[in-house]
């Protein structure tokens, strides 16, 4: 045993050796990754939330929307072999997750502000700390006001909190006020410092940022017309100043760019059809029925939206086919100007502040009545017509487009929708809104004659977050996770 | 001086003449060097003294039973520090000093003899069989042999003869249903891919990887060389992997090479197999509809506006909707129409031909494959050393198009007493892969997985032979089935491709190749410093380089693309080992104490170009016509510990282990990461206390118990929030914080594990039972927990959760049949597992797993639930159990319903092994009953109209193929919402892709189990008596017919084509290759 206990010593002090001398808990950088930034910049998280905020990423936010179905739902596209969306009955589809949106999105978002109101050295050289605050505060709330729109009450309050697994669901309505605070407040944070670095959006235009916040007051405000539908009500005094506040005018649309030549930065629908050479989508039959006004005036837009066939036609797949049909050739796909590499995405154009205007006009919620209603609606169509590249000035006065009061509102939502042609989310939204243009589900539908009004929470939120997610249900009067309930602002 | 020594001594024959003359040259040369090797050795300082000498005994020992003779006894001088093993024929001689009288004589399965040496100096000994116990000796941790019966924990040895049956080259399928508690994670039959063995059930949150150590050196499974393999044991529970650390946690496979023995002289032995590979599971293919969406025909439509004026000649001519991926279109009925072909420039524009069936199609393209596998060793061994070098040539060709790997293996282990006392041994294995078109697998659109295309999106009518002769168009570019098609179209327009290209274009061109050079081995050290005492040290290595590319084509559907990525992992171990074993009276003493330096360095590259090839087909990082996708990987992990074992026998019935270990692991926070666990384990042999007359049936009978505890860390880089630079936006630079929350307070994770056996033997050991029981308690894991994602991360990594992991399992072995002519022996098989997920945390009770494909099934750890939970769609039904079916005629689905649970009941398998006379028949049997998972194959087969299930009557007795207005379509049964039973037809097109493929989850969750014939070897024991004359120097040969993977016996999913032992992924199959069966020779021969 005394020889035991030698050899004992012997092979610790070897196996003290074989470790270099050192403490046997102390491992140096062993545990630093050299491939990783080991810091990380606002600028950069500026940078990548936007170009998240245009993705069409699964469950995300795009204003393309290629993978959620938002230019589906408005019936700008119809499906073709694939039937996914039509149907209305793809549990899969319609229940998307708004996970991304939080982690990708809104999260870096917020690191920003968090490195700002630290004074931390990661907000250095990035814009002054109010204007960088402010960009962060804007983009967070267009992305917060895109995810109630399609799913109703979201984790708003309670969101963004690693330390909060369970967040409950706020009300629409609380979201929405919400948000035109933090637009409000944003808006006038933006000093005379230096501008926002990163920002592929508007490149550092601080007066643009306030149009922005100011644009998506005037909006945000027309989609409460439901349920605050009298002049000097709420909505209708949130509409005023934030037309006081100064939206966009012509000239000043808010787009997101995409690159050509950069195959990170490109425009989806030209990875769809040119890169993955995929031809599920055809224009609708929809889509060119109501741009097709009369035999002899067809919306000069039409052969700009939609792809004209060998045979000189644009050709529309009738929405939610029986049966499965391919496209090309024998229907339109969406024309090149809208899916070339580098096409635009709108995220607010002068278009659509003209019709906002004409409706507050028409419903009295600004003044002017039909006369300022007309003013805009030729307003909006003059502009929605500058963007796809046409230059007709008496398209607006053609008898079927000409505004008439008596259908002020009909034809005012549907030259909304076809000017916001692609973006699907939006149009589906106001849509929801108006009525206009009349949709209706195709013969494949296995929903009845019922065409979505919202997107399910995604079957996660029932599993992992069961007791806000029931309440959350509950505080809609709803019954289920149906994507026939009505949220707060769709009031029957 | 040193390597003369060895010169001579492995040159001078024979050895028995010259045996005294180094032994004594030895003895003279170790005494002059003493002080040399005293200052190269420290520990040599007590070795010395011993060697004296003073008379030389002889004798031969045989067993009593029989008279033969019994080599590699031990003669162990008592007293002092000497001794010798028998040879070959039962001789010995060994020298003894004046002082000693007793010589020891001991064998495994044989009572230990003493007898004194009389003085003629001749001892002839007859050793008695130990009727008590086989004292089987088994390896186990760090490689350390022990006899079976000290034992507190389950060890399995499975012998190399009996995983080499069917030739496999793969251990984990070699493993299956030959252990009990290994349950095989299969992988497809007709790739390159290992498959995965799953030990003892689900013990963590995550399915974990056994643990593969190769003659002491931790490795991967892609480095067990199957021709080497002497035999494997397989630790199962954590107290016989406490030695091997963190990793041991999910098992231990422990392969022990083939080596040369000291006494068997020099032998080459051939080991040579060619098998030939078909395919063997399909699905079950319609062959009565033709591509299309409408069974109604579609006719080509003259339109001068685009088509030439010759087309007008055409107008009418039955034509299929080409640009449908889908086989809903007319009946098969040998009319006159134009096929795809007939539209494209060349010999064959304007052909019509009769539409026919096809139904070998997609056999046709999957050729029958070939194998070699070739070893060829030499093995020798001398007093003093014994090596092995071996020589291992494989290459095999896939039922795949243009798939082939090879592989060749070099082998060396040996080992050298450079003194009594001081041996180097060392084991490695150089090898070098290369592959080419490896298989794609999963869901894909891009075309890669072909079979899955077949299986997926494809037309039955197709001629797998024109398409194969017909690669390229007249200008060169690739052809396509799926064309846009005639009709509307300009000439230019009619031959684009839709969705797929001509398989045979896209496999011969678009593949990927992977190149692996891997070096694994060790160079080790022991030195006795006492007879009961000695050191070991030892250096281990496992380094694996690879580099792989991926290539797609150019002028096919995709965009061309060229991808690369290398890598280089390096593992390396730095052992010391101190040992010692004394026996003093009743008792035995066993002792380890040891120190381990583990340092795992990976480094990767992965280029990509991107927006295509700048020259076609030019396959260079340097083509990417945008900015390429470069990325840098690194991992660096050390893990420090020192750890001690010790092992107490009383009277051989009695032994204790404990064992206690502290690592250091260099993951953690430094005030963190240190952490201890131990264990103990107790064996105790009852039989010992039989009456003779209970011993003659029970003849063995062994309580066991162990109790371990584990310790285990992460990844690097796992606990500190992460930054990550994503594609920039032009010079604007892209970074995201990472998705796991992660607060860098990670601590180690500790698990119990309780578990207890017996070992019964009944009639003379002809028949053995083995029997465990089970509790891993695994709490406070590091987890990534996947949170609501709306608090900006999509999971947490924390220390959480409370699982129990309970089970059994046991097997039978037995000898129905012993005698000269005929044995027969049979082992069986069976053990079940279930973890149960007690909590999560105080605020989660469900997490996600992992998220189908499609149909949004999930797999969950829920609390009070069974690891593997499902959920999914199911069909909603109502109150009185109806199908609820919409008002557009298919059925309503109802999310997010409990579907099923994942994890088999119970598995296991059976192996026999028969000789009779001069053949051998041997086979083996695997199954496992119950599990589900998620088949996209047959999903899209049904979505698609591939499926014989796409085909059928309605009720109203009309092909539901044709048009509802015909009286066709689909009728789904079911109730509508008012309760009304459902009356409406639906086209079968949208019936079988709406209805049931986008449908309902709970139809594609498909019960996994399924019994195997997993493979069948007659062999042929070619006898001495032939082997005569010029085949002298032949010393054994044996012949023998090999089928692998031979029989899906039964399994619900094979009527779907997917055979559920080898899904690509644990639960789910996204387009699963399809099975192949081996059918093969095999040649062993000994010179």
């Amino acid at each position: 045993m005394k020889n035991l206990r030698k050899y004992g010593i012997y092979i610790l002090t070897v196996a003290v050796l074989s470790v270099g001398c050192k403490k046997l808990e102390d491992f140096g950088d062993t545990n630093v990754d050299p491939t990783k930034v080991s810091a990380a910049s606002t600028k950069a998280l500026l940078t990548y939330s936007m170009q998240r905020t245009q993705e069409s990423i699964g469950g995300g936010l795009g204003f393309t929307g290629l993978a959620n179905g938002g230019p589906v739902f408005a019936q700008y596209l119809s499906e073709g072999p694939y039937l996914t969306y039509s149907p209305f009955n793809d549990a899969a589809v319609l229940n998307p997750s708004y996970y991304t949106a939080y982690s990708e999105i809104l999260k870096n978002l917020n690191q920003i502000i968090i490195f700002n109101n630290a004074s931390a050295k990661e907000a250095d050289l990035n814009g002054s700390t109010n204007n960088q605050i402010a960009v962060a505060r804007i983009m967070k709330a267009m992305v917060f006001w895109k995810l109630t729109d399609r799913w109703g009450d979201i984790p708003y309050s309670e969101a963004l909190n690693s330390e909060i697994n369970t967040p409950k669901f706020d009300k629409q309505e609380d979201i929405y006020k919400d948000i035109l605070k933090e637009l409000t407040e944003a808006a006038a944070q933006i000093d005379g410092g230096a501008p926002v670095v990163g920002d592929i959006i508007l490149n550092g235009d601080m007066e643009g940022w306030k149009r922005f916040a100011a644009t998506q007051r005037l909006l945000m405000a027309l989609r409460m017309s439901k349920v605050y539908p009298n002049a000097g009500g709420f909505a209708a005094t949130e509409f005023n100043a934030a037309l006081t506040a100064g939206p966009i005018a012509a000239g000043q649309d808010i787009t997101y760019k995409f690159i050509a030549g950069d195959a990170n930065n490109q425009n989806p629908w030209f990875r769809n059809y040119t890169i993955s050479l995929r031809n599920d989508y055809a224009v609708s039959k929809t889509l060119v029925d109501y741009m097709t006004y009369s035999a002899a005036n067809k919306d000069p837009r039409l052969p700009v939206y939609a792809e004209v066939l060998s045979n000189g036609q644009v050709i529309g797949l009738p929405f939610g086919n029986q049966v499965q049909t391919n496209i090309p050739n024998a229907y339109s796909r969406i024309g090149t100007r809208y899916r070339a590499e580098n096409a635009p995405a709108y995220i607010f154009t002068y278009a659509q502040v003209a019709f906002a205007k004409a409706e507050a006009a028409k419903i009295g919620w600004i003044p002017g009545g039909d006369a300022a209603a007309k003013t805009n609606y030729d307003a909006g169509i003059d502009a929605s017509l500058a963007l796809a590249g046409v230059t007709n000035p008496g398209f607006k006065n053609t008898p079927e487009v000409a505004y008439a009061p008596a259908r002020g509102l009909q034809q005012i939502g549907l030259q909304r929708w076809i000017a916001l042609y692609l973006n699907g989310w939006e149009a589906w939204s106001e849509w929801r809104r108006t009525g206009y243009p009349a949709l209706a589900p195709g013969p494949n539908s296995q929903n009845g004659t019922n065409i979505p009004r919202r997107v399910g929470y995604p079957t996660a939120d029932a599993n992992t977050n069961s007791e806000n997610y029931n309440a959350a249900l509950q505080q809609q009067g709803w019954a289920d996770n149906s994507i026939n309930n009505r949220m707060w602002w769709d009031k029957q | 001086m040193l390597k003369k020594v060895k010169f001579l001594r492995m040159n001078l024959l024979p050895i028995h003449y010259l045996q005294r003359i180094l032994t004594h040259y030895l003895t003279y040369y170790l005494l002059f060097m003493k002080r040399l090797i005293l200052s190269l050795f420290v520990f040599l300082c007590v070795a010395a003294s011993a060697i004296a000498q003073n008379r030389t005994v002889t004798g031969t020992v045989t067993a009593s039973d029989d008279k033969s003779p019994i080599p590699g006894v031990t003669v162990r001088v008592r007293g002092v520090n000497a001794g010798t093993l028998t040879d070959a024929n039962g001789r010995f001689s060994v020298s003894m000093p004046a002082n000693a009288a007793t010589l020891d004589f001991s064998y495994v399965g044989y009572v230990t003899q003493s007898r004194s040496v009389p003085a003629s100096n001749v001892v002839n000994v007859q050793l008695v069989a130990d009727a008590q116990s086989l004292n089987e000796v088994v390896v186990t941790a760090l490689g350390e042999k022990r006899e079976s019966r000290s034992l507190g924990y389950a060890v399995t040895e499975v012998k190399g003869e009996n995983l080499t049956v069917a030739k496999n080259t793969d251990i984990s399928t070699a493993l299956a249903g030959k252990v009990a508690g290994v349950q095989l994670n299969g992988s497809p039959s007709s790739s390159f891919d290992n498959a995965s063995i799953i030990v003892r059930g689900i013990n963590g949150f995550s399915i974990g990887d056994p643990l593969f150590i190769v003659d002491g050196t931790p490795t991967t499974q892609e480095n067990v060389n199957m021709d080497n393999v002497e035999s494997v044991s397989v630790l199962k529970g954590a107290a016989a992997s406490a030695l091997y650390g963190q990793r041991a946690y999910n098992g231990v496979v422990i392969i022990t090479s083939k080596k040369g023995t000291r006494q068997g002289g020099t032998t080459v032995e051939l080991n040579s197999g060619f098998a030939l590979e078909k395919v063997s599971i399909l699905p079950d293919y319609q062959n009565e509809y033709a591509g299309g969406y409408s069974a109604d025909w579609l006719t080509f439509e003259y339109d001068p506006s685009v088509h030439p004026a010759e087309y007008a000649a055409f107008n009418g001519q039955k034509i299929l909707d080409y640009a449908a991926d889908a086989s809903f279109g007319p009946k098969i009925d040998g009319s006159l129409y134009r096929p795809y072909y007939s539209w494209a420039p060349g010999p064959d524009f304007g052909k019509l031909v009769p539409l026919t069936a096809q139904p070998d199609n997609v056999k046709q393209f999957l050729q029958t494959g070939a194998s070699y596998n070739n070893t060829l060793a030499v093995t020798s061994g001398g007093d003093t050393y014994n090596f092995r070098i071996g020589y291992t040539n494989q290459s095999r060709t896939l039922t795949q198009q243009n798939a082939k790997r090879s592989n060749n293996i070099v082998n060396f282990n040996g080992a050298l007493d450079i003194s009594k006392r001081l041996t180097v041994t060392t084991d490695f294995q150089f090898s070098k892969e290369d592959r080419v078109g490896q298989p794609y697998e999963t869901y894909r659109n891009d075309g890669l997985n072909v079979v899955q295309g077949f299986n997926q999106w494809f037309q039955r009518q197709l001629d797998m032979k024109y398409m194969e002769a017909n690669q390229y168009d007249a200008n060169g570019n690739p052809t396509s089935w799926n064309i846009l098609g005639p009709n509307g179209a300009t000439p230019d327009d009619i031959n684009t491709p839709q969705y797929w290209d001509n398989p045979y274009w896209l496999v011969n061109n678009s593949f990927r190749t992977q190149r692996n050079n891997r070096l694994v081995g060790n160079v080790g050290v022991k030195f006795d410093i006492t007879d009961d005492l000695f050191i070991q040290g030892s250096v281990r290595g496992d380094l694996n380089n690879q580099i792989s590319d991926e290539r797609m084509a150019t002028g096919g559907l995709q965009l061309d693309y060229f991808k690369q990525r290398q890598f280089t992992n390096n593992e390396f171990n730095y052992e010391l080992n101190l040992v010692y074993n004394k026996t003093i009276g009743d008792f035995s003493i066993n002792a380890l104490g040891a120190a381990n330096l583990r340092h795992e360095v990976r480094e990767s590259n992965r280029l990509e170009t991107t927006n295509g090839l700048s020259f076609p087909n030019y396959f260079n990082i340097a083509a990417s016509l945008g900015r390429p996708i470069t990325e840098n990987g690194y991992y660096n992990k050390e893990v420090r510990s020192v750890f001690a074992r010790a092992s107490f026998g009383y009277k051989n019935y009695l032994y204790l282990d404990v064992t206690g270990r502290n690592d250091w692991s260099s993951v953690f926070a430094p005030d963190l990461n240190s952490y201890f666990y131990p264990s103990a384990s107790l064996s105790f042999i009852a039989s010992q206390f039989f009456p003779q007359g209970l011993k003659e049936t029970f003849s063995y009978l062994k309580l066991r118990a162990a109790y371990a505890r584990v310790g285990s860390d992460v990844d690097p880089y796992r606990v500190n929030l992460l930054y990550n630079t994503s594609a920039a936006y032009g010079s604007n630079p892209a970074l995201a914080i990472g998705n796991e929350f992660r607060n860098g307070r990670i601590r180690p994770a500790l698990t119990g594990s309780l578990e207890i056996g017996t070992e019964m033997r009944f009639l003379q050991n002809r028949i053995g039972l083995d029997f465990a029981f089970y509790k891993n308690n695994n709490k406070n894991q590091i987890l990534s927990i996947a949170t609501n994602g709306a608090t900006g991360y999509t999971s947490n990594l924390i220390n959480a959760g409370d699982l129990t992991n309970k089970g059994f399992e046991f097997s039978i072995n037995g000898s129905p049949v012993q005698s000269k002519n005929v044995s027969w022996n049979l082992t069986f098989n069976f053990s079940k597992s279930k973890t149960i997920v007690n909590k999560i945390t105080d605020e989660v009770s469900n997490t996600i797993y992992d998220t189908s494909t499609f149909f949004g099934n999930t797999l969950n750890l829920r609390e009070g639930e069974e690891w593997g939970y499902v959920l999914g769609s199911k069909y909603l039904r109502n109150d009185a159990g109806n199908v609820v079916i919409s008002s557009g005629g298919v059925p309503v689905s109802n999310p997010n319903q409990f579907i099923g649970y994942s994890r088999p009941d119970y598995t296991g398998g059976a192996f026999s092994s028969l000789r009779v006379f001069d053949f051998d028949l041997a086979f083996s049997l695997d199954f496992s009953k119950g599990g589900l998972f998620n088949s996209t194959t047959r999903a899209f087969n049904l979505g698609s109209g591939l499926s014989q299930e796409s085909v059928g009557l309605n009720d109203k007795g009309i092909d539901w193929r044709l048009p509802v207005s015909e009286g066709g379509g689909y009728k789904f049964v079911g109730v509508l919402a008012n309760g009304q039973p459902n009356e409406r037809y639906v086209e079968a097109s949208t019936a079988f892709y709406n209805g049931f493929q986008r449908g309902s989850g709970e139809e594609f969750m498909i019960d996994a189990s399924y019994l195997k014939l997993r493979e069948v070897r007659l062999g042929y024991n070619v006898p001495k008596r032939l082997l005569t004359n010029g085949l002298k120097f032949v010393k054994s040969a044996n012949l023998g017919v090999v089928v692998g993977n031979a029989w899906l016996i039964s399994a619900p999913g094979k009527k779907y084509g997917v055979d559920p032992s080898e899904i690509e992924g644990f639960w789910e199959e996204g387009g699963q290759l399809p099975s192949s069966r081996t059918y093969g020779l095999n040649l062993r021969v000994g010179f």
